[in-house]
């Protein structure tokens, strides 16, 4: 404990130099100001600054990443409040009693909430990135290859379930990022896996490059396939927060920021479904569930302190296990990998203060969202009305030259069109991008993972099903899957339904 | 409406997957298995790509039968949680959201963006010169609040012209000179 203490603090004051700050806060007003931009997801902003920051030294490159990351979930509540349009998918939850706000003329103080909400959340997120994280890692070194094989797949089942509306889709979206990672050579005996002979293919598809083409090109497309009126900005008040609005909701806050960690521990699942997962929550145990969707104050907190508290909570495992908590952690831990940050079990013993170096990036960020929140609201509303039109071709040639610049070859620059194009057509036709980029990140984990364990076992699949915790996430995969049978299905909301309504009143009176 | 597109888009997705799967499964199976190195067949390289091709079978077959059935409900979620979020996030979707889809919109920016990186690049036109065109007609073809062909202003041509190069020479100048990247 006092360990982590000490390289908490050697890390904050590591970063305590003008370069270091400049970087901080500038990538996090980068974040806040694409986040403002609808169309530009925080997945986005992170694949393109991987792209960009190649050159820098990792430190740096990854402190930039995160800051725009934490930025990039915050920004989006601006055009959410102001404009009733989500920067980001995280904070379409924040619309519902946001925009209602600022249509009874209080958009200052919704500003207000949602800016106390995420710091409150991040801030929350980073102690318990600071004290699991560690814990995690202790308790993954006992994992051998049979619990990694199992938590590749729980990774890609997970959030095929959560994210897609048909989780069949999501799962034959994720086996496919699974499939795109084993083509090339593989990494036991080096034998290229449907090469067709081709030199490039040899290589396996480049993961930036496909992320661009996952999340840039095919968001460029998704955007200019919608014609869409320019909003007006409305206008608004003070967006300084009240002390009585924390004070009054802080059950509420404490609560959304355990929801928000928990699901952005939960792999691939993502800072969307943790601000709804929040606001669901909230609503339900509120004592005023009628004010929910008309403006309530509650519900705005509740979103955006989930969404901001799962940032922290997904880089957790990312760090610890190298499974990423959500699709922009899956970048994240990609540009880790680029920068031979080698996240894991191993990474606790290897460089501990890595770890800690990442939460003080985090309350970097967080003091940078503070700072922008507050003060930077007009400006970052004009940059957000930018028009997109203008915007999204701009996008796409950074997205050109940064799959080029990577290795100088026009093959990756075929990748990023090549999957650009593919996901954005599975993405019409409701398969989601999430667990294809999570599928891309686990593909090679799960793989080696399967076929050592095979080796050590001697072609015995019994280790997989014996070993306690490989039970457990046999179990929790399997469950995955059979509550996806309709008739299971409605049973497990038949007695949810039922558990609700006994559980629901005693809690409501307590609070 | 929206939903039977999606079920007979579903039918034709349900038939590519079990043909890719069937590819993918014959391709894991005449795979080298490597024995002549004395691998054990069980983590043969073949071993991953053959399961996920069956995986592609099987869920692609369900999807198939749930189609032929009528008993797939595209937009039906699956947990617990994500029922109460999703059914939140469907509900409440902002107007402002509700916009539609216009593909001949995709369809010219897709030839833009594809034209210019992957047939034009690397052709040996200059890069500034290619990707300066690029910016101009993409924003000059394609205005966010207009359909397709965008109608010509004087206002759209002059963002066109002052954008396309300035973004064209920033970007040329931060790969080339900041970044040392020998551009394209």
């Amino acid at each position: 404990m006092l360990d982590g203490l000490v390289m908490f603090g050697n890390a904050v004051v590591g970063y305590l130099n003008p370069v270091s700050l400049t970087l901080a806060f500038g990538a996090t007003l980068l974040g806040v100001v694409a986040g403002c931009m609808p169309g530009l997801s925080a997945t986005l902003v992170i694949t393109l600054l991987t792209t960009l920051t190649l050159k820098m030294q990792p430190n740096q490159a990854i402190l930039v990443l995160v800051c725009a990351y934490n930025g990039a979930i915050y920004g989006g509540s601006r055009t959410a409040i102001l404009l009733n349009i989500p920067g980001t998918a995280a904070n379409a939850a924040a619309c519902l009693d946001g925009y209602q706000l600022a249509r009874q003329g209080q958009a200052g103080r919704a500003m207000g909430i949602a800016t106390t909400g995420s710091v409150v959340g991040t801030l929350f997120g980073l102690v318990c990135l600071a004290l699991f994280t560690p814990m995690l890692g202790e308790v993954a070194l006992s994992f051998g290859a049979f619990e990694f094989f199992w938590l590749a797949l729980l990774g890609v089942v997970m959030s095929g379930n959560v994210v897609a509306a048909d989780p069949l889709k999501g799962w034959l979206a994720g086996f496919l990022g699974l499939f795109v990672a084993g083509i090339g050579q593989e990494g036991m005996y080096a034998y290229e896996r449907f090469s067709f002979g081709n030199a490039d293919l040899a290589g396996g598809f480049g993961l930036i490059p496909v992320l661009v083409g996952a999340f840039g090109f095919s968001e460029v497309l998704t955007v200019m396939s919608e014609r869409l009126a320019r909003p007006k900005i409305m206008e608004f008040g003070s967006p300084l927060p009240r002390i009585m609005d924390v004070l009054k909701y802080w059950r509420t806050i404490l609560r959304s920021g355990v929801i928000g960690v928990w699901v952005g521990i939960l792999p691939g699942v993502g800072e969307d479904m943790a601000a709804w997962s929040s606001y669901a929550t909230a609503k339900r145990l509120s004592k005023e569930p009628e004010k929910y969707g008309k403006g309530s104050i509650e519900g705005l907190m509740a979103a955006e302190t989930g969404d901001n508290a799962s940032v922290p909570g997904g880089i957790i495992p990312a760090l610890a296990l190298a499974i990423p908590g959500s699709a922009p952690c899956a970048v994240l831990l990609a540009a880790m990998i680029i920068h031979g940050v080698q996240a894991g079990p191993m990474l606790m013993v290897e460089n501990p203060q890595f770890v800690y170096d990442v939460v003080a990036m985090v309350l970097f960020s967080t003091i940078g969202i503070l700072f922008f929140g507050l003060f930077f609201i007009r400006p970052l509303l004009r940059i957000a009305q930018v028009p997109r039109s203008i915007m999204m071709p701009i996008i796409f040639v950074l997205c050109v030259i940064g799959s080029y610049s990577l290795s100088s070859r026009l093959f990756d620059v075929y990748t990023m069109l090549g999957f650009g194009t593919l996901v954005f057509i599975m993405r019409r036709n409701g398969y989601p991008a999430a667990p294809f980029v999570l599928g891309l990140v686990l593909g090679d984990i799960l793989d080696k993972n399967l076929r050592r364990g095979l080796v050590l076992s001697d072609g015995d699949l019994l280790p997989f099903f014996s070993r306690p915790i490989s039970a457990v996430l046999a179990v929790l995969v399997l469950w995955t899957f059979i509550t996806n049978v309709p008739i299971i299905h409605a049973a497990v909301l038949r007695w949810r339904d039922a558990v609700m309504a006994r559980v629901l009143p005693a809690i409501r009176r307590s609070s | 409406m929206q939903s039977t597109k999606l079920l007979s888009a579903d039918r034709i997705g349900g038939l590519i997957w079990v043909a890719f799967g069937i590819a993918v499964v014959y391709g894991a199976w005449a795979m080298d298995r490597l024995q002549s190195l004395g691998i054990p067949p069980a983590t043969a390289p073949g071993v991953v790509p053959g399961l996920l091709g069956i995986a592609f079978i099987i869920f692609g077959s369900i999807l198939l039968v749930r189609h032929e059935s009528g008993a797939g409900d595209a937009s039906e979620p699956a947990t617990a949680a994500s029922t109460e979020a999703t059914a939140s996030a469907d509900a409440m979707v902002p107007a402002a959201h509700a916009e539609e889809f216009d593909w001949k919109r995709v369809a010219l920016s897709w030839l833009l963006c594809v034209t210019y990186g992957g047939v034009l690049l690397g052709s040996g036109l200059h890069y500034w010169a290619l990707t300066a065109s690029f910016l101009f007609l993409h924003i000059l073809l394609l205005d966010e609040t207009d359909r397709v062909p965008a109608s010509p202003t004087v206002r759209r041509l002059v963002i066109a012209a002052v954008v396309a190069p300035a973004v064209a020479t920033v970007v040329m100048l931060t790969f080339e000179r900041i970044f040392l990247v020998r551009l394209p």
